[in-house]
């Protein structure tokens, strides 16, 4: 990828919470965007490089438009990506999906289960949007 | 026969060994203990969790302690299927 | 000097999201809190350490704490010592694997047996280095041959229930070893039924007066396990 490509891709960046199932699911919807539904105009950073203020992660996420995915409310990749100055697009919660899912047994922190999988489906397809919303109204600068 | 006992040199894993040598002792078999303690020689047998018990090649038991009762239960169940 | 049964190791993970190796020391840490050492560990994300509340940020002040980076830039360790002072223990995986973890996928949908062993062998690592810090807290010799003490084996794996007779069981990692034998190619039907209660009896003691019912639970429990894969 080009310089100039590579500074018009968003940047997906999860909480990747440890403790919840949600957490995993953020981690897992961000790799099916990077990777699958919009490759080439998405990426991932990792938000430990953005806790201890990496100078490349830092300027990156100024530079570049960022869509934070968190799975609980506490929205730790919202709060730490802002934190660190971070250009915010739009923050999505995997707690919402999970209102349209009620009684889905999604599986561990470690382990999805087919509810899961669906779950992580249906985030990232709502994260793809977002990136082509910004890509067609041009706001990737 | 051999037995091979497989962890990382850890107190369990020497419980093992030791109840598996009292096995071969009460049988009087003629056996070798070997103990097997590299991650990566661990790894080839594909047991789930440490300590691990295996007889002429073949995982017998892991991720638990066999008494020496047990073991030697299964040293004649491995002899007899020779 | 902290008791035996009160202490436990605090475990931050980078989890870095670009990388195999952040997704190796994730998953490694899972295992650490719910296989080998269930009761002496205890973890909490980084980004909520370092964005949380004093309480969170007291984190490493209350546990004796070990970070588990993915490469040399150790953002976990970074954080902890800036938040909460040094840590007891900070592993690497890029240092532990080297090049085995070239052919690790940062996605766990895509895991392979490479991806597997990588979990593995971190985990142990991890595993070791938390007896080696509670027995330096506790003063309590890692090399003790009682078999009383907590060591890399002496956790059963987070079991799995069934009900032979009217006797609920627990059968320690029973998940891991159908995830197994389902890896193994094991039908979920009667001629794969012998190989399933052959591979539960290697972790749970299985009398063999009861291995017929055994088998028939087990292969019901096996069924309904690959139905919601």
């Amino acid at each position: 990828m080009t310089n100039h490509a590579k500074e018009k891709t968003v940047l997906v960046i999860p909480c990747s919470g440890i403790g919840k199932v949600h957490g995993l699911i953020s981690r897992e919807a961000t790799y099916q965007v990077t990777d699958e539904l919009a490759p080439g105009r998405t990426d991932t950073l990792c938000l430990g490089l953005l806790v201890r203020r990496d100078d490349e992660a830092v300027a990156a996420i100024k530079r570049q438009y960022c869509i934070t995915i968190d799975g609980c409310p506490k929205a730790c990749a919202e709060k730490n990506v802002q934190m660190a100055g971070g250009r915010i697009a739009s923050s999505v919660q995997v707690a919402a999906a999970f209102k349209r899912h009620h009684g889905a047994r999604p599986g561990t922190a470690t382990d999805l289960s087919k509810d899961g999988w669906m779950i992580t489906r249906e985030v990232a397809e709502a994260v793809a949007g977002e990136v082509e919303r910004l890509h067609d109204g041009k706001e990737v600068s | 026969m051999k037995i091979q006992v497989l962890g990382t040199g850890c107190p369990r894993c020497k419980a093992l060994a030791s109840n598996a040598e009292k096995a071969v002792r009460e049988l009087g078999l003629n056996a070798e203990i070997e103990k097997v303690t590299g991650i990566q020689e661990i790894l080839k047998f594909e047991i789930l969790m440490t300590p691990g018990l295996v007889i002429d090649g073949k995982v017998r038991a892991a991720g638990r302690v066999p008494s020496p009762d047990e073991i030697k239960q299964l040293l004649v169940e491995s002899k007899e299927s020779r | 000097m902290m008791s035996p049964e009160m202490t436990k190791v605090g475990i931050v993970s980078c989890s870095g999201e670009s990388i195999a190796e952040g997704t190796i020391s994730r998953l490694a840490t899972r295992r650490v809190l719910e296989l080998l050492r269930p009761d002496k560990t205890v973890t909490i994300c980084l980004p909520l350490f370092v964005a949380g509340s004093e309480g969170e940020q007291n984190f490493a002040k209350t546990h004796p704490t070990i970070t588990i980076d993915g490469c040399p830039k150790q953002c976990a360790r970074w954080g902890t010592e800036q938040r909460s002072g040094p840590v007891s223990g900070a592993l690497i995986v890029s240092e532990i694997l080297g090049t085995a973890a070239k052919g690790c996928s940062r996605s766990s949908r895509s895991a392979s047996k490479p991806d597997k062993e990588a979990v593995w062998i971190v985990a142990e690592h991890v595993a070791a280095e938390v007896d080696r810090v509670l027995a330096e807290v506790t003063n309590v010799p890692s090399e003790k041959t009682s078999t009383e003490v907590e060591c890399a084996c002496s956790r059963p794996l987070a079991g799995g229930t069934v009900t032979i007779g009217r006797t609920t069981v627990t059968i320690p990692g029973l998940h891991l070893i159908f995830e197994q034998c389902l890896d193994r190619s094991i039908p979920a039907d009667e001629s794969g039924s012998k190989d399933l209660l052959e591979a539960v009896k290697i972790y749970h003691r299985i009398l063999p007066e009861e291995e017929t019912e055994y088998r028939n639970v087990l292969l019901s429990a096996y069924c309904k396990f690959r139905q919601g894969k």
